[in-house]
């Protein structure tokens, strides 16, 4: 979900090969939901084992993380901790549009109606705990490090950007903008041919890349405005106001200079939160400096151990996929001797 | 005046060869004390530092400072016609702004060639901590490049106290050299800390060509730092290093 910026947002379509050598903070949860929904069977259920256990999360993060690996990106994924308090309504109603989802996908799929099966079953798709756990242990084998967020994974993604400790946060919502990450790539792990929801089509996604600066410049606008206008919008914490899109919001906060103006307005009454609460949770986030990423060697017994053994998947696939991690790991860069000439 | 003459050409064919695979032109610096030269090839990966005492000559007079600037290409063409076992004299036409170089054999021949200029920005001494460092016979250094190259682009460098390791992998198969402490080709062994570091084959046999098989090379180590090769000159007077920066993992 995450703030609808989409309208106004320059993007700049790049290819995986210019992400080389960069350390990308990918938004775990975001990735996890992505795989869910993705990646299915024919009749729109999960991928399973043997044992009925759901594994397309799993198999998700296993290929695509290894597809960035072997292009030399290096990947940190973050998970969320604790929502702030304000999104719990969001979540209510997310969970509400799944459990619906959940009993049309069973009806569709009682009568056959596999097509629709699918649309439901793609909405249904829901990110557990155990998922979560599963998702660490996994990346622990590939060599990866992993960071977990004290609130929102967004936010401590984008710290990891602004510390420069990461060159850009990964997601497909823009939350990551008003969070204040500089650059924010979208489509990552999902790169490649996909299917459109509901149709018959297929098109081309591939990486695009957000720069915060040339966009706030492009707009004329600064950073607490940019966090205005997704408040105008409505963002995971608030509704935002009915028949506000980013264009007419983008007028309102130049017009007025900020949120706080604007709700001296008459269209102060309609926001149902204050919307200098939502505010806060952009601009003094929930996050934590005590993470460490460190790359190691993949585990290739350890994956196969995990993925094949635990959960069935075909030993022959896994092994190209850690074929790719190796692979990588070879192809080091050539430097430079400027760095040792003082 | 700059005038110098060596009993044999061999030492300054097999000096040029060497560099001529790395840069293309150098400003060697000629003073009473001896020839000194140091340059970085165009991609800045590798550095080359040369130097030659006034001692390693039969006859050397320079009496102030002069740099000249010579296209090595051109100069390794020359001293490609002479015979290892010529007498070589290097002179500095003044009036021509030419470099004569004469070989003195069966027969005197002499060919010169145009100087040109060249950048002669100091280049800053490099901070390098090595950890490891070992003296190897340069035959069996050139015999594991060689070995690699059939495998791959880069080759591994292991030293510990055990010994040294040369390895390459890559899809086409693998590669292996393999010295232990006490074997002949080995003769220094000093660690402080093991090293492990990758780099670029065709840069080191490049490098490698400086050497006969039977000279000994120098090579200093630390784990993801340049590897320094250090290839002694007219019976250890002189020395030619070399510098290459390692390929390690994006950061």
């Amino acid at each position: 979900m995450g703030v609808q910026l989409g309208d106004i947002v320059p993007k700049q379509k790049v290819g995986l090969e210019q992400l080389r050598g960069q350390i990308i903070a990918i938004d775990a949860m975001n990735s996890l939901y992505q795989f869910l929904s993705i990646i299915r069977q024919r009749d729109g259920e999960f991928l399973k084992d043997s044992k009925g256990r759901i594994t397309s999360h799993l198999s998700g993060l296993f290929y695509r993380t290894a597809n960035l690996i072997e292009a030399g990106i290096k990947p940190v994924y973050v998970f969320d901790g604790e929502p702030p308090k304000l999104k719990l309504r969001t979540v209510e109603q997310r969970r509400a549009v799944r459990k619906e989802a959940a009993e049309e996908w069973a009806a569709a799929l009682k009568e056959g109606r596999v097509k629709e099966a699918k649309k439901f079953a793609q909405r249904a798709g829901r990110v557990n705990e155990r998922m979560i756990n599963q998702a660490q242990t996994l990346l622990g084998h590939m060599g990866l490090p992993w960071v977990q967020a004290p609130g929102e994974g967004e936010a401590q993604a984008a710290h990891l950007v602004r510390q420069r400790d990461a060159w850009a946060a990964a997601s497909q919502d823009f939350d990551s903008l008003l969070f204040g990450a500089q650059i924010l790539v979208r489509n990552l792990a999902i790169t490649g041919r996909r299917k459109l929801p509901g149709k018959d089509v297929y098109i081309e996604v591939s990486p695009e890349m957000i720069e915060l600066q040339a966009f706030l410049r492009e707009l004329g606008i600064t950073q607490e405005q940019l966090v205005d206008i997704g408040i105008l919008i409505g963002t995971d914490y608030n509704a935002g106001i009915k028949g506000i899109g980013p264009k007419k919001a983008l007028e309102l906060v130049k017009e007025h200079g900020s949120i706080k103006q604007i709700a001296k307005t008459e269209l102060g009454e309609k926001f149902e939160i204050d919307p200098l609460e939502v505010r806060e949770i952009f601009l003094k986030p929930n996050i934590t400096g005590k993470y460490k990423l460190e790359w190691g060697d993949p585990d290739p017994e350890g994956i196969k151990e995990f993925l094949c053994t635990e959960h069935d998947f075909s030993e022959s696939r896994v092994q190209t996929g850690i074929d790719r991690l190796l692979k990588e790991q070879r192809e080091r860069e050539q430097v430079s001797l400027e760095k040792w000439l003082g | 005046m700059v005038s110098a003459r060596m009993a044999d050409s061999k030492t300054w064919k097999t000096c040029v060869s060497a560099m001529v695979n790395l840069i293309d032109e150098a400003a060697f610096k000629f003073t009473p004390e001896g020839i000194k030269m140091k340059a970085m090839d165009p991609s800045h990966v590798a550095l080359l530092d040369f130097e030659l005492p006034a001692s390693a000559f039969e006859e050397y007079k320079v009496n102030q400072p002069t740099t000249l600037g010579i296209g090595l290409t051109e100069m390794n063409k020359i001293l490609a016609r002479a015979k290892a076992e010529d007498e070589l004299t290097l002179e500095l036409d003044e009036e021509k702004n030419r470099l004569t170089l004469t070989f003195r054999g069966v027969s005197t021949r002499r060919l010169s060639l145009p100087l040109i200029d060249v950048s002669e920005a100091e280049l800053p001494e490099p901070k390098l901590q090595f950890t490891a460092t070992v003296d190897v016979v340069a035959g069996v250094i050139q015999d594991g490049l060689k070995d690699a190259e059939i495998v791959g682009d880069n080759v591994k460098f292991e030293l510990s106290e055990d010994g040294f390791t040369l390895s390459a992998e890559s899809d086409k198969g693998t590669s292996e050299l393999k010295l232990r402490k006490g074997d002949q080709a080995l003769l220094k062994l000093s660690v402080k800390q093991p090293a492990r570091v990758m780099f670029n084959i065709k840069y080191l046999s490049d490098m490698a060509k400086a050497a006969g098989p039977s000279d000994i090379i120098t090579i200093n180590l630390g784990t993801d730092l340049p590897i320094q090769l250090d290839f002694q000159v007219a019976e250890g007077k002189g020395r030619l290093r070399f510098l290459l920066a390692p390929r390690i993992e994006a950061e």
